[in-house]
């Protein structure tokens, strides 16, 4: 397999705190990583570092090939690199339809001549696209509601649906299952699996270890902007270092538990 | 050493701008609210101030003075059935006494002042205080236009020159030879930059040292802790409110006998420059920030005296480009690319639907423009072009403020700017008509190329001037834009060297021909810009203009700038090229505004920079927003409400003595409204919501109410 992201040494300053420091990770293509760790750890700073939301002060990172160090976020989108937020951040005056429409759109420079004269762009591959997606984050029937109109849950969805209209080669989910009950988040879970069979490559970063360890094939957990563990669910699951830092003792088993019922529900893989 | 006379001579106009810019950081760290009223008040003082002691001198002298008049107007009408009524009219004028003495002349000025800032807070920025941001701009722009108004309609056209405070005038009794630099520095000069330290230290102590203070920086920093501590946030705000006015107050009568009173509304363009260099919250930086720009700008002045001075950069041009540049140094160095996290404004944006059946809208507007050329006589006939002409310039405010949400007031001065580069290019040296003074001498361009080349001049700088709003973004660019208002004007209209003889007065537009016919709007035989050719070609525009915009909106650039407008960073995330997409905004925009001016060139007659001056393009914002900046139904609607246009006129039919003053009170008020009660959305949207709701009531089968879709109830009341 190749190496989709990947980075060498990323380091992200503010003020003097390094909210990540020296990070080296790498996501393989077709593979499902996670990316845990407590609140503050650095886990939604690495995503804005590598999606080119926040500058970095020393590392590489590189996707598909490209050094992204030049590379302006709408350019790393087009590539491929496609992120959430975990703070929403959806066009709230635009249909959920309309909020996909504005990803899957390709940006050529005769737009607007095309626009001005009201000639149809692409529509079938680009309708199906978004049809796909709505359908992925189960948004069919919102397809032309307000996001302010949804409850929250379904919002986080439409900011994953937008990331999925974009074509993405990565997609990078910052806390998608924040906000959702157990079987929602579940369910969103199973589906997010399905996405590896249409081509994309999933990164996806939460504090629910539920969910990490029930969809990942390989795990990064973050504290304190540092990588302390990386490894498959299984490794993760019994590193003592991750256990004492992050789940505590008992909780780590509990969940592990429930992780291990939740796979067999889904229909997991491992490695 | 003239640079050096002229840097300490400039430190006059730079206390004005620093107590200006005092006031701004006060009432802004009070509510939020850069207000771009704040210069209005001070002229609005000024006239009180020379109203009380009726020292002006000229042929306006009416009594022993001692009148205040009330910042509003009398809307009861007084005529026919009317007046035999009686009703007890809204008292204006009230008059105090004969000849007040010097102490209670100020007393009574400062307390109007006040009073201003009571009524700006209670009746505007109070209700908005939830507003998007939008909303807050177009209400303190609204302020403005409407102090303008009523300081026209109270204190009359005429200007004053009031001896002031010192009972001197500005050329009276001056320091002689200067430092033995061999130039007479005005007497007040030393004074006034005292003032301006005085009142700076002392609204610095007032925030930084009293109770008061430090509970306005609580609430400032966070609203919701000092509510906490027993703190009103709102009382807090009403406070700062009073404190900036009076300071504007202050300048207004400390300064009066330097200037005019209406050239105080301006001045706030540099006070905003100065307030800006302080950061918004630092009263000491927007002191010397404001002396600073003074002193800047008078040496610039200066240095056009000399004989490497470039000739194409005028003094006028120089001086109001001063805050200009210190305001883009200032914004582009401390702004960011993409907001960062947890900046993005708060509010929601009008909503903005696209247009759904376009050709239904062209042809029946088209056919009913053409039945009303066809009945209407001469003046009618200009009102129907002056219609037209208002609603393709508003159709590129619907681009750029209503779709991509860059609140630009510059955009005015672009037709500005294109109508002259017209004149200029079509122009040969030889008399356009008869009755000419002037001649402009230019190349002498066909028209539509001499059109074509003024429209692209007009996208050219108008994508100059938006290039900052890649970095500013929200209220900063509005200020940015309103200070490249007064520099385009006087950089750039009225260069002479550029536009030709004539460029400051009065410039005779061309007589065009387009392919054989004939398109200007006066008419040979009869002195009337009345000419129906003209009428077509405008209609023409209009409906090109038009199509083109509810294109742009169903489209995929049109989404894109609704993202844009809504959150910069998702439509970054989303792969939208933020900077391209916002410069493309500009660009169609300023294509728009262009042809606007062309449009202006062809139709009115004698053209002076005035046409273009920051007030009539404000005017035409206010109704935009009021018509609804959102769609291009609004920029219809909009068109005919504007003074000139069809509805205003069909108004003044039935109201005699309506003058452009009320008529842009009126819009003021609307406007103000409108943000409160409508978000912005305008009346034609407010309308067709209503009208979709009371079709689904008739339809529905036991009328059961159709659910409201979005807001509760809105009054319609007061916005027509």
């Amino acid at each position: 397999m190749t190496v989709l992201l990947d980075t060498k040494g990323l380091t992200v300053t503010f003020g003097g705190l390094n909210a990540n420091d020296n990070v080296d990770l790498s996501v393989e293509t077709g593979s499902f990583v996670g990316l845990i760790g407590p609140n503050g750890a650095g886990k939604t700073t690495f995503v804005d570092a590598i999606t080119g939301f926040v500058p970095t002060s020393a590392g590489t990172a590189s996707f598909d090939g490209h050094d992204l160090a030049p590379l302006k976020p709408h350019q790393r989108s087009q590539l491929g690199l496609v992120r959430t937020f975990q703070s929403l951040e959806l066009f709230e005056d635009l249909s959920v339809r309309d909020n996909l429409l504005v990803a899957a759109h390709p940006t050529r420079w005769y737009t607007l001549l095309l626009d001005v004269l009201h000639l149809r762009q692409q529509t079938s591959e680009i309708d199906a696209r978004v049809d796909w997606a709505l359908d992925v984050a189960g948004l069919t029937s919102h397809a032309d509601a307000l996001p302010t109109d949804l409850p929250h849950g379904q919002r986080k969805l439409v900011g994953v649906a937008r990331a999925l209209a974009a074509q993405p080669k990565l997609v990078l989910l910052d806390e998608p299952a924040a906000g959702l009950d157990t079987a929602e988040s579940n369910s969103l879970g199973s589906h997010l699996r399905g996405l590896l069979d249409h081509n994309i490559t999933v990164f996806l970063i939460d504090h629910d270890m539920g969910l990490v360890l029930s969809v990942c094939d390989y795990i990064y957990v973050m504290d304190f902007g540092q990588i302390i563990a990386a490894g498959t669910p299984a490794e993760i699951r019994t590193n003592p270092e991750v256990r004492a830092a992050y789940l505590g003792e008992e909780a780590g088993e509990a969940q592990a538990r429930s992780a291990e019922e939740l796979r067999g529900m889904t229909g997991g893989r491992d490695e | 050493m003239d640079l050096l006379f002229g840097l300490i001579a400039g430190l006059g106009a730079g206390a004005v701008f620093a107590m200006l810019g005092a006031g701004l950081v006060v009432a802004y760290r009070g509510s939020g609210v850069i207000n771009f009223a704040h210069g209005a008040v001070a002229a609005y003082t000024a006239y009180t101030w020379d109203e009380l002691r009726n020292t002006s001198i000229g042929e306006y002298v009416k009594d022993d003075g001692g009148s205040i008049f009330l910042p509003w107007f009398d809307p009861i009408p007084e005529w026919g059935f009317l007046k035999a009524l009686h009703i007890n009219n809204l008292p204006v004028e009230i008059h105090i006494m004969d000849n007040p003495p010097t102490w209670l002349a100020i007393a009574l000025s400062l307390a109007m002042a006040a009073f201003i800032g009571l009524l700006m807070h209670l009746a505007v920025f109070r209700p908005l205080r939830n507003a998007p941001l939008l909303a807050k701009v177009i209400g303190s722009v609204g302020v403005m236009l409407y102090l303008q108004s009523m300081a026209v309609l109270n204190f009359g056209a005429a200007n004053r020159s009031d001896s002031g405070f010192w009972e001197y005038t500005s050329t009276s009794d001056p320091i002689e030879n200067f430092l033995g630099m061999g130039r007479n520095l005005p007497r007040s000069t030393p004074y006034l930059a005292a003032a301006a330290l005085i009142v700076g230290v002392a609204a610095w102590a007032l925030y930084r040292f009293t109770r008061f203070g430090l509970a306005t920086r609580a609430a400032d920093e966070n609203e919701k802790g000092a509510t906490l501590l027993g703190y009103s946030p709102q009382l807090l705000a009403g406070l700062n409110w009073v404190i900036a006015s009076v300071l504007a107050g202050l300048v207004g009568i400390l300064f009066v006998h330097r200037a005019g009173p209406p050239s105080f509304i301006l001045f706030v363009v540099a006070a905003l420059g100065a307030a800006l260099v302080g950061n918004l919250t630092s009263i000491l930086g927007a002191t010397l920030g404001g002396l600073g720009i003074g002193a800047v700008a008078s040496m610039g002045v200066s240095a056009t005296g000399y004989d490497w001075w470039p000739e194409w950069l005028p003094a006028d041009g120089v001086r109001s480009f001063a805050p200009v540049f210190v305001m883009i140094l200032v914004l582009y160095f401390r702004g960011h690319r993409l907001p960062i996290r947890g900046t993005v404004g708060v509010g929601r944006q009008p909503r903005a639907p696209a247009t759904k059946h376009p050709l239904v809208g062209l042809t029946a507007g088209v056919a009913l423009a053409l039945m009303m050329s066809n009945i209407f006589t001469a003046n009618w006939e200009s009102t129907l072009t002056t219609t037209l002409m208002a609603i393709l310039f508003m159709l590129s405010l619907t681009v750029l403020v209503g779709f991509l949400g860059q609140i630009s007031l510059v955009q005015w001065s672009l037709a500005g700017f294109a109508c002259w580069v017209l004149i200029r290019l079509s122009a040969d040296g030889v008399k356009v008509r008869q009755m000419d003074f002037l001649t402009v001498d230019g190349p002498g361009w066909p028209d539509p190329l001499a059109a074509l080349g003024a429209v692209i001049a007009a996208v050219l700088l108008g994508l100059f001037i938006g290039i900052p709003a890649l970095r500013i973004r929200g209220v900063q660019l509005a200020v940015v834009t309103l200070a490249a208002v007064v520099a385009t004007e006087d950089l750039l209209m009225r260069n002479q060297p550029l536009m030709g003889v004539g460029a400051e007065t009065t410039n005779p537009t061309p007589d065009p021909v387009w392919f054989g016919q004939r398109v200007g709007a006066l008419d040979k035989n009869t002195y009337q810009t009345d000419y129906w050719h003209y009428t077509v070609f405008a209609l023409i525009m209009v409906a090109l203009a038009g199509l083109l915009v509810v294109n742009l909106r169903r489209g995929v650039l049109g989404r894109r700038f609704l993202a844009i407008r809504s959150n910069e960073r998702a439509a970054a995330a989303a792969g939208v090229d933020v900077p391209r997409t916002k410069m493309l905004g500009f660009g169609v925009s300023s294509l728009l505004a262009g042809m606007a001016g062309v449009l202006v060139a062809y139709k009115v007659p004698m053209i002076t920079s005035e046409y273009f001056s920051p007030f009539p393009g404000l005017a035409l914002l206010a109704f935009v927003y009021l018509g609804g900046i959102t769609t291009v139904w609004g920029a219809i609607f909009g068109g005919m409400l504007v003074g000139g246009g069809l509805i205003s006129e069909f108004g003044a039919l039935h109201f005699e003595g309506i003058t452009q003053a009320y008529i842009n009170a009126v819009g003021a008020i609307g406007l103000v409204i409108n943000a409160v009660v409508t978000n912005g959305e305008g009346v034609s949207l407010m309308l067709t919501t209503r009208a979709k709701e009371f079709a689904g009531i008739m339809r529905s089968p036991a009328g059961d109410p159709v659910e409201p879709r979005d807001q509760p109830a809105m009054t319609s009341g007061g916005t027509t």
